[in-house]
């Protein structure tokens, strides 16, 4: 394969990426491919960079030096629009517990279809098939507040999917969950990465949960195969 | 725009995370809405009672006592044509002396030795600013058989005076009302944005354009600047009514002063939620 082609390929391309926090952290000199369809776990412990690495990708933190792409769109010169254009073709699952607290379930996950424009019977539709794709059918009505912690992790994925997004970047997303949640939430995954979408998981657990991914280590801000 | 609905409902559920605070604004704008109307209101009356006032006083253009019917025909028609005189009317010297000798109560034709009065063309106006009055008394005493143009200056002058005294303080007042208020639905709003800026970060990481940002946070302002209004008008509305009542007399406030008090209310809120969401770094990537 040629590099033109390879890199047609990438859904995400990154040369010497660093970004650094005023206090010092952050990442350096990463070079990252991943491909259509790829599976890419990156292990790290607490206090790597993963979480920076993953705020880079989704534009949130600007390249400080090197460059990159993802999804088609270079990180060097993001603003306004283009930044909107890059998430809107991601999924992603936060670390955190983000949702629209006031809303819905079932309008938590069609909230990227409604920020699309999309409308409002195909933003029902397909939200309630992703609940029902995640098991959280009939809690549609409830606040995400009123789910527990692997329900809400469901939620998360089911968000970031409702898009079919080309590339779904997970945060840490076993960080708070017990074993069988975890179970689920990675069962989730697999089956994203089934239908052909691209994946890059950050985890500090070492755990090897899928035999399809391709492993690396971020330690100290430093990407090692 | 896309999903409209979508960013309405985020918008109106900032107002609604934190009930109370919105209340708070909504009622501390209103207030000093309806304190501005009826501020304005007074002013408005003011200046049509300062107008009805007005209509009541008149110029009289002083013939000389040799003017001939031509030439007196002639000064009545220019000054009918000059711009603000409603009314022209011939005020003979035996009337004038018929009617200041009964107010007085005195035979002034004895006291003068003969009739004082030189024959009158009575002028009264309508929608004219002493300026006005003041160039067609300049130009008609030169006008051929005009002896001089007399109106009452001073009194005009004071009235004219006394209204913009009224409408700087109120103008001033007003302002500083305005400001204060608007300075308190900022900190409001700010206080609002910050509540709910976990959601805000997730709306930009799931894809939404600043300016849908810059939109939600209109539609905020725009429905505090709105409920605000409305109360405003309907206390105006309250207090017209409570004057009736007390003072049996009708004021006629015009419905666009209604209108105008509620799209004041919308309009000054929207730059302060924009600027308020500017505060607190909303727009940021």
């Amino acid at each position: 394969m040629d590099s033109t082609t390879e890199s047609s390929q990438a859904v995400v391309d990154l040369k010497a990426v660093t970004f650094r926090y005023p206090q010092g952290d952050g990442v350096s000199d990463i070079d990252l491919r991943v491909h259509k369809g790829e599976f890419v776990v990156i292990e790290g412990p607490t206090g790597a960079g993963k979480t920076t690495l993953v705020r880079l990708l989704t534009g949130e933190l600007p390249l400080e030096a090197g460059r990159g792409q993802v999804v088609g769109i270079s990180l060097t010169s993001l603003k306004g629009s283009t930044v909107s254009e890059l998430r809107a073709r991601l999924g992603i699952v936060f670390q955190e517990e983000y949702f629209l607290d006031r809303e819905s379930v079932r309008a938590n996950v069609a909230a990227p279809l409604a920020i699309d424009g999309r409308p409002l019977q195909e933003q029902k539709a397909r939200a309630l098939k992703m609940l029902v794709e995640v098991g959280l059918a009939r809690l549609a009505r409830k606040r995400p507040a009123q789910l527990s912690g692997g329900q809400k992790a469901r939620l998360q994925i089911a968000r970031a999917l409702v898009r079919e997004p080309v590339l779904l970047l997970a945060d840490e997303p076993f960080v708070h969950l017990d074993s069988e949640s975890a179970g689920e939430v990675a069962s989730l995954i697999l089956r994203a990465h089934d239908r052909g979408t691209a994946v890059v998981v950050t985890t500090h657990r070492q755990d090897a949960w899928t035999p399809k991914a391709r492993r690396l280590r971020l330690v100290n801000g430093r990407l090692q195969p | 725009m896309k999903g409209m609905w979508f960013h309405f409902r985020q918008g109106w559920q900032t107002l609604h995370a934190r009930p109370g605070l919105s209340v708070l604004a909504v009622l501390m704008l209103a207030f000093v809405l309806w304190l501005c109307a009826a501020l304005l209101g007074t002013l408005f009356l003011l200046h049509s009672l300062q107008r009805t006032f007005l209509q009541d006083l008149a110029a009289d253009i002083e013939l000389q006592q040799d003017v001939t019917d031509m030439q007196m025909a002639r000064i009545a028609d220019r000054a009918k044509h000059w711009s603000g005189v409603a009314e022209v009317s011939f005020v003979s010297p035996d009337s004038a002396l018929r009617l200041h000798s009964t107010e007085v109560g005195e035979d002034l034709e004895a006291i003068f030795g003969g009739n004082p009065f030189p024959p009158v063309l009575r002028l009264r106006f309508e929608g004219v600013s002493l300026s006005g009055v003041d160039s067609l008394a300049l130009e008609a005493a030169t006008w051929e058989g005009v002896a001089g143009v007399v109106y009452p200056r001073e009194i005009w002058q004071r009235l004219d005076e006394l209204a913009l005294k009224i409408q700087d303080r109120i103008g001033l007042v007003t302002l500083g009302l305005l400001l204060i208020s608007l300075f308190m639905v900022a900190l409001v709003m700010r206080a609002q944005f910050a509540g709910r800026s976990r959601e805000w970060r997730l709306l930009r990481l799931l894809g939404m354009e600043r300016r849908s940002l810059h939109f939600v946070t209109g539609v905020q302002a725009a429905l505090l600047g709105l409920g605000a209004g409305i109360i405003a008008a309907l206390g105006v509305g309250v207090l017209v009514s409570v004057y009736h009542f007390v003072f049996l007399e009708t004021i006629n406030l015009p419905a666009w002063f209604y209108a105008a008090t509620i799209f004041v209310g919308v309009v000054l809120t929207i730059p302060v939620g924009l600027i308020s969401a500017r505060r607190v770094k909303l727009f940021e990537e």
